[in-house]
């Protein structure tokens, strides 16, 4: 059976693969681009951003500002695997009737399930682990790149972006492997279920970007205690103090620490109410002061990037279990 | 000696619409038995509930008096199924879609797939997806044999075949049944392709059996007698269908009649004028305590 499911699959899986090893060419190459200019003291010196031999070294490999369009196609691509994998897994021999042949052989639903899921999905996790460190090691040549966020000429190089930002976070480190899993389990379970490749592609690509904004929006920032920097003086703004190497969450109010037991409500409400109630500065600050609410901005510092990166792999790992299993249950339960 | 296939109350429903429903048969063991039956009346169903490709309903199946649960392995090494789409990996090459066989059964007969393929002058490398109509059957076929099946199951095999494919598909099937002793269970809406072809045949008519037995007791138990349209009929047979002409008469009938009336003359049906007769019963006068039992070839008197 896994030499029918590898027959089967083959002609993609080697696209597919052809595709990331052209993204990985192109990643080195720019990686290196932006190593070079790096190591340029021309460039790196602030004063001296649009001298001739900086100017020279980024020309030699003008990839400089494709940093966005690999980071979009980095952000995109465990999508794409549920789409051309996951979704037509089931649905697709489904659709082809081609189950009935495959189930009247002499070997059980079970071994035909697990001998696709594990052939297509390894190889699928395996090259989202190759490229995950390719791209580790890319980003920290370009928007990781410490003290070299300046413009050259029309190039803005360095994005200011840091490695805990929703940004680069997603393709670096351990997630993208995990959301690659994630994605094909969605497509298999809704091909599974629906029966149907083309409703299963739009609902994978649909169930998908949910999730990951809910991550992002909703789950990510207090996936791991964000810190707090505390800032009373509301006329610099709120995120002052958070460092440049975080991940900003924006303004936000708590208790000063030891006194948040006191009342039922929220920090954020009792602010609210404050707010409500004094339309001028001072006495705004005065009502949060005697709350006990402080003002500020919560941020994730980049300390927390790996404690992130496990639970939310560990999330999405888990989900990925689930929607397999999901899958599988539909495969043993359903007529073919 | 047990039946090759058993259904007992066997229902299968899609959403509100039975595709079968309350189906209770057998199968005998040995031979070729043909299944017949209008669109509708539930043969695909039944040979994939019979394949365990679908999960019954109501009811259960038996394969050589094991029953078939659709997760289960124990009936796949003794059941061959042809479906009627005849679906196969298109993208595959012929001799891979030998070797696919090859790797997922146990019991693969590689000379005589062989054999076959080199008969039908199949080319081994083209793409399965390629080849003609009849092609894609006769490999879809050579599959299901080559498995070395005890029953196989084979859903409207010849249809939408050209004559010439048709009788290569049915030379290498008849070989087969004939060499291994194979039970074969198909199915088909033309009398007239099942009749050289099978030995008992089964009349189903909206999941409910008509009438089962071999082809030559059907015939022996069958007659046509016509007389006149008024005035006495001949007793103690079974009229399956009448028709009324002029001054006449026209019985299908089954059993002999008792004395004899001097009027009435008889004759042999064919075995179309007897299915037809069974099919255009109206169903209201089924009866499930009398369907009506005739010997099958191969059965011990």
């Amino acid at each position: 059976m896994i030499w029918l499911a590898w027959r089967r699959h083959r002609l993609l899986l080697l696209l597919f693969a052809g595709g990331i090893a052209a993204l990985i060419l192109w990643m080195l190459l720019e990686g290196h681009a932006f190593e070079l200019a790096q190591r340029n003291s021309a460039c790196t010196s602030a004063a001296q951003p649009g001298t001739p031999p900086c100017t020279a070294v980024l020309g030699r490999l003008s990839l400089a500002n494709q940093a966005f369009a690999i980071n979009l196609l980095l952000l995109l691509l465990p999508c794409l695997v549920g789409v051309v994998f996951g979704a037509p897994l089931v649905a697709g021999e489904l659709e082809h009737k081609t189950n009935r042949l495959a189930w009247t052989q002499g070997i059980s639903r079970t071994r035909w399930f697990v001998s696709k899921c594990l052939v297509v999905g390894l190889i699928l996790v395996g090259l989202a682990a190759l490229l995950a460190v390719v791209a580790q090691w890319w980003s920290s040549h370009t928007f990781d790149a410490q003290g070299f966020s300046l413009d050259v000429g029309h190039l803005h190089l360095g994005t200011g972006e840091t490695r805990i930002g929703p940004q680069y976070f997603a393709i670096t480190g351990i997630v993208p492997v995990a959301y690659t899993l994630f994605a094909f389990g969605l497509g298999a379970a809704l091909g599974a279920f629906v029966r149907r490749t083309s409703w299963a592609i739009v609902g994978t690509v649909v169930g998908y970007t949910a999730v990951a904004l809910l991550m992002v929006l909703v789950v990510r920032p207090s996936l791991v205690p964000p810190s707090f920097s505390a800032n009373q003086n509301f006329n610099s703004g709120f995120s002052v103090g958070v460092p440049t190497s975080a991940w900003d969450l924006g303004e936000g109010f708590r208790f000063a620490p030891g006194t948040h037991t006191r009342s039922g409500a929220s920090a954020g409400a009792i602010a609210q109410t404050c707010q409500d109630r004094n339309n001028m500065y001072a006495p705004y600050l005065r009502c949060l002061v005697k709350h006990d609410v402080q003002a500020g901005a919560f941020f994730q510092p980049a300390k927390n990037y790996w404690a992130l990166q496990w639970r939310e792999a560990t999330i999405y790992v888990a989900a990925s279990i689930v929607l397999l299993g999901v899958a599988y249950w539909a495969v043993r339960r359903w007529r073919a | 000696m047990t039946p090759a296939l058993e259904a007992i109350g066997l229902g299968r429903r899609y959403g509100t619409k039975w595709g079968l429903r309350d189906c209770t048969l057998n199968v005998p063991a040995g031979g070729i038995t043909g299944l017949v039956g209008p669109n509708g009346a539930g043969k695909s169903t039944l040979l994939r509930l019979a394949a365990g490709l679908s999960r019954p309903t109501t009811g259960s199946v038996l394969v050589f008096g094991q029953e078939v649960r659709p997760n289960g392995t124990a009936h796949l090494g003794k059941l061959g199924y042809f479906d009627q789409l005849r679906p196969l990996y298109g993208s595959l090459r012929v001799e891979e879609m030998l070797t696919v066989g090859r790797r997922l059964n146990p019991a693969w007969d590689d000379a005589a797939a062989d054999a076959w393929l080199t008969d039908l002058a199949i080319p081994r490398r083209q793409k399965v997806g390629k080849l003609s109509l009849g092609q894609q059957a006769q490999v879809a076929l050579t599959v299901c044999m080559a498995k070395r099946p005890d029953l196989l199951l084979l859903d409207e095999p010849v249809a939408s075949l050209d004559p010439l494919a048709r009788r290569q598909l049915l030379e290498i099937l008849m070989g087969t049944v004939a060499e291994r002793g194979t039970t074969v269970f198909l199915s088909s809406h033309i009398v007239s392709e099942l009749e050289p072809l099978c030995d008992n045949l089964i009349i189903l008519s909206a999941s409910q059996v008509q009438i089962t037995g071999s082809i030559d007791s059907l015939l022996a138990d069958h007659r046509i007698l016509i007389g006149p349209r008024d005035g006495p009929r001949p007793t103690g047979v079974e009229v399956v269908s009448s028709r009324e002409t002029g001054r006449q008469a026209s019985l299908l009938v089954r059993g002999e009649p008792e004395g004899r009336l001097s009027d009435w003359r008889e004759a042999a049906p064919s075995l179309d004028e007897i299915v037809l007769a069974y099919l255009a019963r109206p169903l209201h006068e089924y009866d499930e305590r009398a369907v009506p039992k005739v010997a099958h070839e191969g059965d011990e008197q």
